[in-house]
């Protein structure tokens, strides 16, 4: 699990920093970071990654039109796709699921969350 | 004989329309009393509106301000905060040996329970922009309807003397007091250009 190349998404940086910490100490390695949609699909260009956890509220591209973009190319039909949001609503849970995200962290969360989740995404 | 009855008939119409007029008018002027009446009451209510509305447009940037200086300076703590964690979980590493490896693992199972407690602060940030937005569109409505009072007042020559009627029926003194208790109210207890440590030093010195 720990070798896959990660795309983390995340606008804020307090959070950015929380999550790479924590991936670090699962065992990532190979981290790609971005601050929002925009900002990921251009480091994404020719490097694709195995993994993406994404948030939900960003500016200019948001977590939910970064989905969209990505499942509509064919390399990313069926990457796992993990969102991080403080969207807690039943809607945004559907919207979710509708999107092809494959696993919701809601924050705050603990990080034995986070690596449970990863894992049931990856696996 | 013919001319006289038409002029007869045409006086009589007119008596008539004068009549209904006339009854309108009876039954108009009570409305329009109770009409001025309220005018003269809710008047300086509107002008009280008014103030407290040119008031809060000062103050509400002001609040908008304070807002996203809470955000930022609790960001730059919290990053303070994660600096040290960093620090000393690398630090931690490398005492760790044989002997130590199970008191170095619990604590760097604290040090990350630390860094994931810290979330509150993108929580509140988002949490304070919500309330930054809210604020932002109140204000936005304050303006609009600040100037559209701003531009109804005294358009007409009526309006203009019945504003100074009612100009001359406020009480002066109340709306000071109302003014200076809100002033008090949403006084800004954060001094944001204080002095320095150096200045007070100077002045005990």
């Amino acid at each position: 699990m720990v070798e896959k190349k990660v795309l983390f998404v995340e606008d804020s940086p307090t959070m950015r920093r929380i999550i790479m910490n924590s991936l670090k100490k699962i065992g990532f390695t190979d981290i790609i970071e971005a601050e929002n949609g925009e900002d990921a699909l251009e480091k994404i260009e020719g490097n694709p990654v195995e993994l993406v956890l994404t948030d939900w509220n960003m500016p200019e591209m948001n977590g939910e039109d970064l989905v969209k973009e990505l499942r509509s190319r064919a390399e990313y039909k069926n990457v796992p796709i993990l969102m991080i949001t403080t969207r807690g609503m039943k809607e945004d849970v559907l919207t979710a699921v509708q999107l092809g995200v494959n696993g919701y962290i809601v924050k705050p969360f603990t990080p034995e969350i986070l690596k449970k989740k990863i894992s049931k995404v990856v696996n | 004989m013919d001319d006289t009855n038409v002029n007869m008939g045409e006086l009589l119409d007119r008596i008539k329309e004068m009549r209904g007029f006339f009854q309108f008018g009876g039954e108009v002027i009570p409305f329009l009393t109770d009409l001025f009446e309220f005018l003269r009451e809710i008047m300086p209510l509107m002008n009280q509106v008014n103030i407290s509305l040119e008031d809060s447009q000062h103050k509400l940037p002001t609040a908008k301000d304070r807002i996203a200086d809470v955000t930022e300076a609790t960001e730059m703590a919290t990053h303070e905060i994660l600096d040290k964690l960093e620090i000393i979980s690398t630090r931690l590493g490398d005492l760790e040996s044989k002997d130590n490896k199970e008191v170095v693992e619990e604590i760097q199972g604290h040090i990350l329970d630390i860094n994931f407690a810290l979330q509150f602060q993108d929580i509140t940030s988002q949490k304070l922009e919500h309330a930054n937005k809210i604020l932002s569109a109140i204000n936005e409505k304050f303006q609009h309807l600040y100037s559209v009072l701003e531009q109804t007042r005294g358009k007409s020559s009526v309006s203009q003397h019945l504003l100074s009627v009612i100009d001359q029926e406020v009480d002066k003194e109340k709306q000071e007091s109302d003014r200076a208790a809100f002033e008090k109210e949403t006084e800004d207890i954060v001094r944001h250009e204080q002095i320095s440590q150096d200045d007070i030093d100077d002045l005990f010195s």
